[in-house]
């Protein structure tokens, strides 16, 4: 699956139709990650970053984006899920205790200096010295103290649905501030996962005086944190700018005077808006690179975009047909992962994977092409699928439930499904709705299959707990096995990131066996990112821990300039 | 005076039965804004029923509808659910985009729908008549996403042209609002323009056969005045009936040239509100379309007093 850093970042010479933008936007909104600190990540594979020419930076300039404001509710990043402009507009606005290194997709320290484990049930973070708020009232550019820092973790954590994140800290006893510089955090149990937490585009430190002030974060008015940017104006129909911090506190950037985001309601308005040189950047669909090829002065680089999406065929395994455990293992023989794969990334760089799909945690390609229902050509699997729906009692009714909307390869793939289940001996049908009622449908178990897209945050246990934990909040599959469990447990108290690396895999290997998601069909995807060639110091690719978060350039504006 | 008031007095009802519509089929589409709201997050399924009863949406629908026409009787149209934001406030910023793109469109159908019309019917079955009636169908069978998608896209290409991206206020800039502005409300005009050149096409034909133009004609009334003071006046009626009632397909139409022009107006506030289930903000738009349909009907209603003064009897 790696690939040398040559392969990667690469210009308009070649022409790759790869998909994954769609992927990209979303798991930059989904979250978290990861395993301890910088130089303990839990990748153990090579890293396939990409970035611009290097050179020295220069102040001056506005990065120009556009954003789809497809959902997300108001300012109050720390509630529900934020649009991708409006946590775009808080990371570089304010900071995390964490924020992700876009070249390893590890979670790097934002305001912690420094950060350990003492034991198993606590976690203990210096703050960087000299970290100060905005120059704005009520803060007025007062330090940034670990009271601080506790006030908005205890926000974030808030026993409320509308606080998404809280059950981020579902482990978490009590937070802490013993001194000004020291943030500490108790523990239930272990709980490795807790730094990528604290990494998550939502986990932003905000000062107690601007709830005070104005009750919540929603208004933008609100907008003032610690960060390496100052809010100029925003709102949620056109979109808004942000404007160098003059006092910023950390040395190495900004270099930018600002960056401007225009929300923008159709993909083809962005293309066309890229086209006449309204935006500096902007992940190219698929089917508009080769629009891009014939531009002057641009720039695509190409590089692998970790997903944190569960995707494939399943449904609740506790009813029939799929509680017989030969049915399950039909569907996963019938399914052909290659074919599936160009029908989601049509003329793609892709390679199979099955649960997790970033290669710091996924099984590796080569080991997947060699298990049931993953093998190439798929003749033998065919005929044992066919003998397994016989087995079952054949004349097997399924129904597949699929959206028609956002985005279309939901109901490409299930079509794709159906086709491949007929060819086996399954009778199919699907069912087609709006993306509501289907998420509805799913959230609900109203179903027997679905064409699965969940997004998880990045770090591996969200997903692994969350969707087959036997308490977890999206085991849509009514899943439950006590060794599953267990590795749950292991996972979560291995600070050794190798040994960690390890126990997620058996523990998906697991999960191949027992089939809980009939056919698991995910994909290691390469994306591009157009980019006008007098932008500099973007880096795309990290694969670490957090590497689908790491793909928002609101990580790393601090180090964009702008060549004159 | 009386047949104003007596119009006016029929708004309420006609209000209610909208607003009761709506309530009850934005509610029947299964799914809703919390499933939306917690979407992909780890949030058990007691947690989001806690959240739903917090919002509301387990109270019985009479207890509902009840509530919010209470709310709206006040004028209170409610906030956002997905948003929290003051659903009025909302509904103010984007009125002057989709009042812009709306009466632009308008009097685009009108600039071109009605004198083509005329003039087709003026030379009927000669070669300027054939030419519009070609172009009539062409405009009616062309769809206008699609022009409007082109017209995005091909200057891009072409020129690498594309026009402002944020709405800009004819106050500030009215060179820049034309250029936001013109391009989709020509493109959204030509489908009601070909519809209204047809229909003026046929109402003039009717005119002109009648008796009392014969009559002006023997009288040795030139042409020109014969079309303008008998014909176009008394053809008009029914064009005027018709356009009434495009209205508020063109308002409808807001909807896909909001989205394809990126102005951020009610239309494309309302598809976004449609697709997050935000209840507040689809029951509140939809009253003021049909109240905004109801009041071109009216004056659609008043202009026969002008076309026509035997309707004052």
């Amino acid at each position: 699956m790696q690939r040398p850093a040559s392969h990667i970042n690469h210009r308009l010479t070649r022409r790759r139709l790869l998909a994954g933008s769609a992927v990209t936007a979303l798991g930059s909104a989904a979250l978290l990650a990861g395993c301890g600190d910088d130089s303990s990540s839990g990748t153990s594979t090579p890293q396939a970053s990409a970035s611009q020419a290097a050179g020295t930076p220069r102040r001056g300039g506005t990065l120009r984006l556009p954003t789809i404001f497809a959902s997300g509710g108001n300012f109050d990043v720390q509630k529900f899920v934020p649009a991708q402009y409006t946590a775009a507009v808080w990371r570089t606005c304010g900071n995390g205790l964490f924020t992700i290194d876009p070249k390893t997709g590890n979670p790097v320290g934002d305001l912690a200096e420094s950060w350990s484990f003492p034991d198993p049930l606590t976690f203990v973070a210096k703050l960087k010295a000299g970290a100060k708020w905005h120059n704005k009232a009520p803060v007025n550019g007062r330090a940034v103290t670990a009271a601080d820092v506790k006030f908005s973790l205890e926000r974030i954590a808030t026993n409320d649905p509308a606080f998404v994140r809280h059950s981020d800290y579902d482990l978490v006893d009590r937070f802490e501030a013993p001194d000004d510089q020291t943030v500490r955090i108790v523990l239930k149990k272990p709980y490795v996962p807790l730094v990528s937490a604290l990494a998550n585009q939502q986990a932003v430190i905000v000062p107690p005086e601007v709830i005070q002030k104005f009750g919540d974060l929603s208004s933008p008015d609100a907008i003032i944190g610690s960060g390496p940017f100052i809010l100029d104006h925003a709102d949620t129909t056109q979109g808004g700018a942000v404007k160098r911090n003059p006092d910023y506190w950390e040395k190495g950037g900004p270099y930018l005077d600002g960056i401007q985001w225009t929300i923008v309601n159709d993909p083809q308005t962005i293309l066309s808006g890229f086209q006449a040189g309204n935006f500096d950047m902007y992940q190219v669909a698929t089917i508009d690179l080769t629009s891009i090829k014939g531009l002057s002065g641009v720039g695509v680089v190409h590089y692998l975009a970790p997903n944190s999406f569960l995707q494939g065929l399943g449904g609740p395994i506790d009813k029939a047909p799929l509680s017989d455990i030969r049915v399950r293992q039909a569907i996963n023989l019938a399914i052909d992962r290659k074919a599936l794969g160009n029908v989601v990334y049509p003329g793609g760089d892709f390679q199979p994977a099955a649960v997790i799909a970033n290669p710091a945690w996924g099984i590796p390609s080569d080991e997947l092409l060699k298990q049931p229902g993953f093998r190439q050509p798929k003749d033998a699997d065919i005929a044992d699928a066919k003998k397994l729906v016989s087995a079952a009692g054949g004349n097997i009714e399924l129904t597949i439930s699929t959206t028609s909307s956002y985005p279309s390869f939901y109901l490409d793939r299930a079509q794709a499904y159906k086709a491949e289940l007929e060819a086996v001996g399954f009778k199919v049908t699907l069912d087609t709705s709006d993306y509501t009622s289907f998420k509805s449908k799913e959230t609900n178990k109203r179903f027997q299959v679905d064409t699965l897209s969940p997004a998880f945050a990045t770090d591996p246990d969200a997903l692994l707990s969350g969707a087959f934990g036997t308490d977890g909040a999206r085991n849509y599959f009514s899943y439950s096995s006590k060794d599953f469990d267990d590795y749950i447990a292991k996972e979560r108290a291995e600070t050794d990131p190798e040994k960690r690396k390890q126990i997620v895999l058996d523990a998906q290997r697991l999960l191949l066996k027992d089939l809980p998601v009939a056919g698991f069909a995910n994909w290691y995807v390469y994306s591009d990112m157009a980019i006008r060639d007098n932008v500099k110091g973007v880096q795309l690719g990290g694969i670490g821990p957090s590497g689908a978060q790491a793909g928002d350039q609101s990580f790393q504006a601090k180090n964009i300039w702008m060549a004159s | 005076m009386k047949y104003l008031a007596r119009r006016c007095a029929l708004f309420v009802p006609t209000l209610l039965l909208v607003l009761c519509l709506v309530f009850l089929l934005v509610r029947l589409i299964p799914g809703d804004v919390v499933t939306l709201l917690l979407n992909d997050q780890n949030v058990s399924a007691q947690q989001a029923a806690e959240f739903r009863q917090k919002l509301g949406l387990n109270d019985p629908l009479p207890v509902q509808f009840v509530h919010y026409v209470a709310d709206v009787a006040r004028g209170d149209f409610g906030h956002s659910v997905f948003t929290g934001d003051s659903v009025w406030s909302d509904i103010v910023d984007r009125l002057p985009i989709t009042a812009e793109l709306a009466l632009l469109a308008a009097f685009f159908t009108l600039l071109i729908g009605i004198p083509l019309g005329v003039l087709s019917a003026v030379y009927q079955d000669r070669p300027l008549d054939y030419g519009l009636r070609v172009t009539a169908i062409a405009g009616l069978s062309l769809p206008g996403f699609w022009l409007g998608t082109l017209a995005i896209a091909m200057p891009a290409v072409w020129w690498h042209y594309s026009p402002p991206l944020t709405y800009v206020s004819p106050f500030d800039n009215l060179g820049d609002n034309a250029r936001q502005f013109l391009v989709p409300a020509l493109i959204m005009s030509l489908y009601f323009a070909c519809i209204l050149m047809r229909m003026t096409r046929s109402a003039m034909l009717e005119v002109l056969r009648n008796d009392y133009v014969r009559t002006a004609r023997a009288k040795g009334l030139s042409g020109r005045a014969v079309i303008q003071r008998h014909v176009i006046r008394n053809g008009l009626i029914p064009v005027i009936t018709l356009f009434g009632t495009q209205v508020a397909v063109l308002l409808g139409g807001t909807v896909i040239f909001e989205q394809i022009f990126n102005l951020q107006g009610i239309g494309s506030y309302v598809f976004q509100a449609v697709s997050q289930r935000d209840y507040p903000a689809i029951q509140s738009v939809n009253i003021l379309l049909a109240l905004a349909v109801l009041i071109v009907n009216l004056a659609v209603d008043c202009s026969y007093v002008y076309l026509d003064p035997r309707t004052q009897e």
